[in-house]
């Protein structure tokens, strides 16, 4: 995907948005742990600014949003949660539940050190 | 991308409409209701829109837009020309009314598409945005 952005960028364009990722040197067994909590995506093991320099692009701006992210997920489960009832008469049980794991998942991940999320934006090179 | 069981997933969860209820718990802790469990709040959204620095009318690409959020914020922020990108058709539906298409002036379209294989010509887009669609 990020070799596709580079092939339709112009030259010096930017792509830039916010990513779920794995903190570096993560054994294969945390590697495994960190998909189990996150998003079925999260599978790279090269970083976001190494996925980016190796299709042609200079990172130029980084940022770690991860406890902003943890703090959204959380809220996002407990004022879910508070509103259960509704939530199951009008999305269904298993759709309610299917989300609430899905955030709590975020929160647990980013709690064992299994998962990031950053904002990166990169210059085509 | 996608594999082939989120795909499915995919396209059942766009295909239906939030509830009013999600909605309403999304734009309390959001900021806005952006519909199937972002985590981009507005200030996010902002921040974003502020690293792309374009000219007005600018090409912008969004890969894997969902219902169409943070990109309805970039487009509407920068005044830039969207182009909007997702697998399931399903939710490119469901973005249609978020980037607000079909109302004049619009300036977003839709198509759909994998991120892996752009249907786009080389170098026409002045910058390409995400928000959590891959690592």
């Amino acid at each position: 995907m990020l070799r596709e952005s580079h092939r339709v960028l112009q030259s010096s364009g930017r792509v830039a948005g916010y990513v779920i990722h794995t903190p570096d040197d993560l054994s294969a067994e945390d590697q495994e742990r960190a998909t189990e909590f996150g998003p079925s995506f999260v599978t790279a093991s090269a970083s976001p600014a190494e996925l980016a320099a190796s299709v042609g692009f200079e990172v130029v701006y980084q940022e770690d949003v991860s406890a902003d992210f943890r703090t959204t997920a959380d809220s996002l489960f407990k004022a879910r949660a508070e509103v259960e009832d509704a939530l199951r008469a009008e999305e269904g049980d298993d759709v309610y539940e299917d989300e609430q794991e899905k955030r709590r998942g975020m929160v647990d991940g980013v709690d064992a050190g299994l998962l990031l999320r950053s904002i990166v934006v990169a210059r085509k090179r | 991308m996608f594999a082939s069981d989120n795909i499915e997933r995919y396209r059942a969860a766009y295909a239906r409409p939030p509830s009013t209820t999600a909605r309403r718990v999304e734009e309390m802790v959001l900021g806005r209701d952006v519909g199937l469990g972002g985590y981009t709040t507005v200030e996010q959204a902002t921040l974003l829109t502020n690293h792309l620095a374009l000219p007005r009318g600018a090409w912008v690409l969004d890969i894997g837009t969902g219902r169409g959020w943070p990109a309805s914020h970039v487009a509407a922020r920068l005044e830039c020309k969207l182009v909007a990108t997702d697998v399931p058709v399903e939710a490119l539906h469901a973005a249609k009314s978020y980037l607000e298409i079909g109302r004049e002036p619009s300036r977003a379209q839709l198509a759909a598409a994998d991120g892996t294989a752009l249907p786009f010509r080389p170098s026409i887009f002045a910058a390409v945005i995400h928000a959590d669609v891959f690592c």
